[in-house]
């Protein structure tokens, strides 16, 4: 018998957004709600395509931030696929871990959190027949460390025993008949990917013999399809993204899985499973407002007219791509967060290192697309972009400044001067002295201090230059 | 590049003066005091930078002795090329312009590329400065000194090392301060703290959430529990209050039952038995009466009945006397009438005889009536009198019209007659003056032509022929007049004959029209005639008088019209009178003949007809009352004989009734009766009372009546009330607690409540420290960029100082040394300090601030000169120009420094403008190559 579920993970609900700019009023509102709609939105999807459960694999929330109204929201939100008959299977991340502050709250009938620290399962009926099993784990603390592959792989072992179907699957090809489709829900890092903290590791060969059909994953904000088939392993990613680097569409999977034949083989579709399953799945856009990272090239401009109509025209292309975009899902006004990023050389460059010049740049993008479909917002305008001077000569030249941008240049090469960077982070300690600041701000690492250096490079340039008449 | 020539055109004191022919090498210009040697060194920085803003504080040394503001310098270049630096008065620095061989270019920009993008302090530290920048250099900052000396290779632009630390040091100090206030950072970290500490407060409402709704939770079971037991208790409390409501009903049930097991057992008798016993006996006692009263009644009326008698015949003729009775008012008013139509009859006619009599004789009643007054006549009559009304117009007007011809006539007689005479007076004058003009011109002619013949005779026949062409002339013009005057003459004649016979026949008109006139004047006469006659035709018809007038006629026609109408009138009245006579005559008959049918003896008349019709009226009255009565006593006696036999047969049935009704009450008698009726109601009124007993009880008691019935049977009420008082004891207890533990409920859900609705404000609080952090990261990324320039900027200076500086302290501390007679050995610049010093002959390092005046002063034209010479060798070779810069210094040192000036001036032109003429002197005497220019001589003596 077949059914159908929607896999989500890191819904991270009431998190801010941060480097969306100083936002007020409406905006603001939008921006904390967005969150909110995005979870919103997998609830609908999950009514409207009639599936039959939900999994969340990890940080529904973010434990620190004691959100009650994150947890309240997500309470009312379950009730409404309740009340579809839709189940909903939790494991709680290293956001949400479970030595965590929870408000205390009457969950519907239907709602199931996984054990904490140790792999527990439920099971899934439809018609009086058990179709699907769920293993899964919360995490018993923020940081953990164990890999808890093995424990799946013996949970899943005594409850086949158990159900005395079947002790040992040594053969792959070995068709179960009537065995449960089994799900994995873990929040992990799979094979170490970069960017991401290192939690209940564990590798993909791990995860493929497993003897799993299906592995819902979470941790990893981006959309990512570890394995096909046989299992299928998934991270669906975040469903709002947060900032400039959650950038893109944001999503969940939908995940259907039909019951072939007796007489099919595994040679006829690729996509069956070793007991007889079809695995399907489609990735669906929720988030609210997609983070969208431009970046513009100054080159061949002459006119401030010329840069703004071609942000302009970036922006409504980006736009245009949202509305037409086949991964949307429902009917929702979605929107576009921007962080443009002016690039490359050009006469423009003096222009923009004008003070006040970028905030007004700014400000008029925002006001220019105040009220108008879809919701478009300019998060931040950075410049990289530089004067046509022929740096590299003027490196070489027998100057101050020479010298200074020779200097420069060393800073943005940390690697080869290891002296250089030890003046740098000595130079950064009166910032660290402050508690606070010291909460805020990590230690700059090299990338970190050779973009600074960068900057600092700009600057000289500017304070060399003869003023700007 | 060497000075060749400075021409001033206006500046300061000089107006139109030049220094020509400039040579290389040190040049002395000298003068007094006064003589314009700083105007001159002002005037060269002019030049090259402008004339100096006002606002610099320096002279801008605007014309004195008139000419216009500046001038220019002609320069020349490495290679020999010539050029000329003009300035102009424009804008505040002028214009300025630089003028090749093969051309112009104007601006500074032209400047700032031929000197290479020196500035102007620059230039006035290092390329022309006198005592006063010297003197300055030493208060100036130490940093600001080696900003200065370093910026000569700064590379790309002209501001100062200097100038860009401390425009790096405020961007610094703004972003960020340790401990400060102001600074950008520092305020959003307070900011944050602030948010923080907001955060935090709201963060605890989630924590105490929990407890909170542990604390419900737990009030929850509490609540539970005492609302069950008060249940309990109110169920029991009900339980007894039915006991209690049960009590009264039941006992007045067993009660009643008791009673009427006491009574006899009549259990049936009629049904409103005493009612209807009564109610036959008073029936029958009123048919009695009635019985009685009908006897009496029936022998009073045949009594009255034997007293009434009545006149037949009256009666019969009844219909008559009521009709004469009626008519009898008539019959009066026609008495009354005749009477008054009698008088009003003899008055018309006198009226009429009088009318007769005016009318005139032949006039009778008769004629009058008969006289035919019709319309016609009467517009006959009337168009007679318009006819002679028109005639008689006529004739005036014809009357009228004749006196005017025959006025006219007489005045055309008269206008005939003067013109006749006027004619024979008129012919004879003009004929008269006609023959005059003739005989005088011909005359005139006459002696002219004879005066011509003359002339021609006498061989002058020109003026001859002359004389007599004009004679010829004059004759013809005569004759020309005369003509012309007689044919007026006869113009005029003929004009009076015309007017005569115009007159003559306008009388003529008038004549014929005075004969019309009296033809019409004969119809006129003719038709008054005929008119005449038509009119006694007219009169003789109606037998009319024939003198009557037209006019007359309508007169007579009215005086007819009312005579017809008296007539009339009178004939009317008559007939009348008449008729009323002959009514009451009829009256007086009629009343006869029906006192003969009654057989009355007395016979009417006129005068009493009146009383007898009323007697016999009111007899018939009585009559006819008499026999009304006797028909209503009959009729009455009948019907009373019916209601006796109905009575006697209603009184035996009501007599048999009752007995039926006494035996059906099981008595025998009325007083046994009643006795049995007593007992019966008892019994039912007690049985009644039972039943709805039964029902209340049943009412309270519902279900468990029997149960009931057994503990009532047992308990009295008071019991029973002390056990519900113990009870709403408890019960009141109870219901407090729960009244408090709701309310304690209700106050820690309005807590969660709130908890609920504040966390909307902590995400918003959140995203805005999530915003304020990213500010922070940015601004702390933005104070650490200008972090680190500072620090590269200083890096830089390090490896400049170390790596590029020695040339020029090298080449400072020759020079230096050479100065100071070798007094002292080196200038350093030690490494990250930014300041010099100098190490003495006996090795002792000093800072410029512990030398003399004059020694510090020598030092920093020793790093001048230095900096000149790096300068030179590095960008330009520009022309040094100094202003007595060694007023402080000894002899040996004054020579020493003359000496290296000397010797730099062979690869740099030196203008050295000086008051000291013995600069002069010591030069010759160290026989040294210079110039000299004396200033006002305009002569260069060249020394070598």
């Amino acid at each position: 018998m077949g059914f159908k579920f929607v896999h989500t993970a890191d819904v991270h609900l009431d998190s801010p957004f941060s480097g969306a700019g100083e936002v007020r009023g409406e905006v603001a509102g939008r921006f904390l709600h967005a969150t909110f709609k995005a979870f919103q939105n997998i609830i609908d999807l999950c009514i409207v395509e009639k599936v039959d459960f939900l999994l969340i694999a990890g940080d529904v929330y973010n434990e620190a931030d004691l959100s009650l109204q994150a947890q309240l929201f997500c309470r009312e939100e379950f009730k409404k696929l309740t009340r579809e008959g839709i189940e909903v299977f939790i494991a709680h991340g290293n956001h949400d871990h479970c030595a965590g502050w929870r408000a205390d709250l009457d969950w519907p009938h239907g709602v199931h959190f996984f054990p904490t620290g140790e792999v527990g399962s439920f099971s899934f009926q439809k018609a009086g027949r058990e179709v699907a099993r769920i293993f899964g784990v919360s995490y018993p603390a923020r940081a953990v460390l164990t890999d808890y592959l093995p424990q799946f792989v013996e949970a899943r072992k005594q409850q086949t025993s158990r159900s005395g179907q079947l002790a040992e699957r040594s053969d792959q090809q070995q068709n179960a008949e009537g065995e449960p489709y089994s799900i994995g829900v873990l929040h992990t890092n799979a094979g170490g990917i970069a960017g991401y903290d290192n939690y209940a590791p564990c590798t993909l060969t791990e995860l493929t013999t497993a003897g799993f059909d299906y592995w819902a994953l979470g941790h990893v904000h981006t959309y990512l399809v570890l394995h096909e088939a046989n299992p299928t392993v998934i991270y669906p990613g975040i469903p709002q993204g947060r900032h400039t680097l959650e950038e893109g569409p944001k999503g969940c999977c939908v995940v259907e899985v039909s019951e072939l034949g007796k007489t099919a083989t595994g040679q006829e579709n690729a996509y069956k499973s070793y007991q007889g399953y079809k695995t399907t799945y489609r990735w669906v856009e929720t988030a609210d407002l997609r983070w969208q990272n431009l970046s513009v090239s100054i080159d061949t401009l002459t006119r401030v007219e010329d840069l703004l109509a071609k942000i302009g025209r970036q922006i409504d292309d980006a736009a245009s791509e949202l509305v037409t975009s086949p991964l949307r899902g429902g009917a929702a006004e979605r929107g576009l967060i921007f962080c443009i990023t002016l690039t490359g050389r050009g006469v423009l460059a003096k222009d923009l290192r004008r003070s006040g010049f970028l905030q007004d740049l700014l400000e008029g993008l925002r006001t220019e697309r105040q009220g108008v479909e879809p919701f478009i917002w300019v998060a931040t305008l950075k410049v990289t972009a530089r004067p046509a001077l022929d740096l590299e000569e003027l490196r070489e030249e027998e100057s101050l400044f020479g010298d200074f941008l020779k200097l420069t240049a060393k800073g943005q090469n940390l690697a080869e001067h290891p002296d250089l960077m030890e003046i740098l982070i000595a130079e950064t300690a009166p910032l660290f002295k402050d508690r606070l600041m010291r909460q805020l701000l990590t230690e700059p690492d090299a990338p970190t201090l050779e973009k600074i250096m960068r900057m600092s490079e700009e600057l000289g340039i500017e304070l060399f230059s003869p003023e700007v008449e | 590049m060497q000075i060749r020539e400075i021409r001033v055109r206006g500046f300061g004191r000089f107006y139109n003066y030049a220094i020509e022919k400039l040579p290389s090498g040190l040049t002395i210009i000298s003068g007094p005091n006064e003589a314009g040697k700083t105007t001159l060194m002002s005037f060269i920085r002019a030049i090259f930078f402008g004339f100096p803003d006002r606002r610099t504080g320096y002279k801008r040394h605007e014309p004195l002795e008139g000419g216009e503001h500046g001038g220019s310098i002609t320069l020349e270049g490495e290679n020999g090329v010539l050029y000329r630096i003009e300035r102009t008065p424009g804008s505040a620095r002028g214009e300025v312009a630089v003028y090749y061989d093969n051309g112009v270019a104007y601006g500074e920009a032209e400047i700032h590329r031929l000197l290479k993008g020196l500035s102007e302090p620059l230039f006035q530290q290092i390329f022309c400065f006198g005592l006063d920048e010297l003197q300055r250099l030493e208060t100036l900052q130490n940093e600001e000194i080696s900003g200065l000396i370093y910026s000569a290779g700064m590379g790309l632009n002209t501001r100062s090392y200097a100038q860009i630390q401390r425009d790096l040091s405020k961007r610094q100090e703004d972003l960020y301060r340790p401990a400060g206030k102001k600074p950008e950072l520092n305020i959003l970290q307070q900011e944050l703290a602030e948010l923080e500490a907001k955060i935090s407060r709201l963060m605890a409402n989630p924590r105490e959430y929990n407890t909170s709704k542990a604390q419900v939770e737990h009030l929850n079971e509490r609540i539970g529990k005492a609302e069950t037991e008060l249940n309990a208790v109110e169920k029991e409390e009900k339980w007894l209050q039915t006991l209690l409501q049960a009590n009264e009903p039941y006992r007045r049930l067993t009660q009643a039952a008791e009673e009427l097991d006491a009574l006899p057992a009549i259990e049936v008798f009629p049904e409103e038995g005493i009612r209807r016993l009564d109610s036959l006996k008073d029936s029958l006692d009123t048919l009695e009466s009635q019985q009685n009263r009908l006897n009496l009644e029936l022998a009073a009326i045949a009594e009255e009945l034997q007293t009434l008698v009545l006149d037949e015949r009256l009666l019969a003729a009844s219909p008559a006397i009521l009709e004469l009775s009626e008519e009898l008012k008539l019959f009066h008013k026609w008495q009354t009438d005749q009477m008054n139509l009698k008088a009003q009859l003899s008055y018309k006619l006198k009226e009429i005889k009088q009318f007769l009599h005016n009318l005139g004789p032949g006039w009778t009643e008769e004629r009058v009536i008969n006289f035919s007054l019709t319309l016609t006549k009467r517009k006959q009559a009337q168009d007679f009198l318009n006819q002679t009304e028109h005639l008689k117009e006529d004739a005036r007007a014809l009357e009228a019209e004749e006196k005017l011809l025959l006025r006219e006539k007489e005045q055309r007689e008269f206008d005939v007659a003067e013109l006749e005479q006027q004619n024979r007076r008129g012919v004879a004058r003009e004929t008269n003056l006609a023959g005059r003009v003739f005989g005088v011109s011909a005359a005139v002619a006459g002696i002219v032509m004879g005066g011509g013949a003359l002339s021609c005779f006498t061989g002058n026949w020109f003026q001859g022929v002359v004389l007599l062409l004009l004679g010829v002339a004059l004759a013809a013009g005569g004759y020309y007049v005369r003509t012309m005057l007689l044919a007026g003459e006869e113009l005029a004649t003929s004009r009076e004959d015309d007017e005569f016979q115009l007159r003559e026949e306008a009388l003529e008109r008038v004549l014929d029209r005075l004969r019309v006139l009296d033809e019409q004047k004969e119809e006129l006469r003719q038709a008054m005639e005929r008119q005449l006659h038509e009119w006694r035709v007219f009169l003789v018809k109606d037998g009319l008088p024939l003198d009557l007038k037209p006019a007359d006629f309508p007169d007579l026609f009215h005086h007819l019209e009312k005579g017809q109408e008296m007539l009339r009138h009178y004939r009317e009245i008559l007939h009348i009178y008449r008729e009323t006579e002959r009514q009451s005559a009829a009256f007086l008959q009629k009343v006869n003949t029906l006192l003969q049918t009654i057989a009355h003896p007395t016979k009417a008349t006129a005068d009493d007809v009146k009383s007898i019709v009323l007697s016999l009226k009111s007899v018939l009255e009585e009559q006819q009352e008499k026999r009304s009565r006797l028909r209503t006593l009959q009729e009455h006696a009948r019907n009373l004989e019916l209601n006796k036999v109905d009575l006697s047969f209603q009184i035996n049935s009501r007599q048999a009734a009752m007995l039926a009704l006494l035996a059906e009450g099981g008595a025998e008698n009325d007083a046994d009766f009643r006795k049995n009726s007593q007992i019966f109601l008892q019994r039912q009124e007690i049985q009644k009372a039972q039943s709805e007993r039964i029902i209340a009880f049943e009412l309270i008691a519902a279900s468990r009546s029997e149960e009931i019935a057994a503990i009532l049977d047992k308990q009295d009420a008071t019991n029973i009330e002390e056990q519900l008082t113990i009870l709403e004891a408890k019960h009141i207890t109870l219901k407090t607690n729960l009244d408090q533990w709701r309310e304690e409920r209700g106050r820690l859900q309005n807590t969660l409540d709130s908890f609920e609705e504040s966390a909307g404000e902590l995400s918003l609080l959140r995203q805005k420290r999530e915003s304020l952090i990213e500010r922070i990261r940015q601004k702390s990324e933005e104070w650490m960029a200008v972090t680190f320039c500072q620090r590269m900027l200083e890096l830089a200076k390090e490896r400049y100082e170390k790596e590029r500086q020695p040339g020029v302290i090298k080449e400072a501390t020759e020079i230096f040394s050479n100065l100071t007679g070798e007094r002292y050995q080196r200038v350093l610049s030690p490494l990250g300090e930014n300041r010099l010093e100098v190490e003495r002959e006996d090795g002792r390092r000093l800072t410029p601030d512990a030398l003399s005046r004059g020694t510090a002063e020598q030092l920093y034209l020793a790093m001048r000169l230095a900096l000149a010479k790096e300068y030179s060798t590095r960008t330009l070779a520009l022309p040094l120009v100094m202003d007595d810069i060694l007023v402080n210094f000894d002899p040996a040192r004054t020579e020493a420094t003359l000496k290296t000036l000397c010797k730099l001036a062979a690869d740099q032109q030196i203008l050295f403008f000086t008051c000291h003429q013995h600069l002069v002197q010591m030069l010759r005497k160290q026989n040294l190559p210079f110039n000299h220019l004396e200033l006002g001589q305009q002569k260069i003596e060249l020394i070598r």
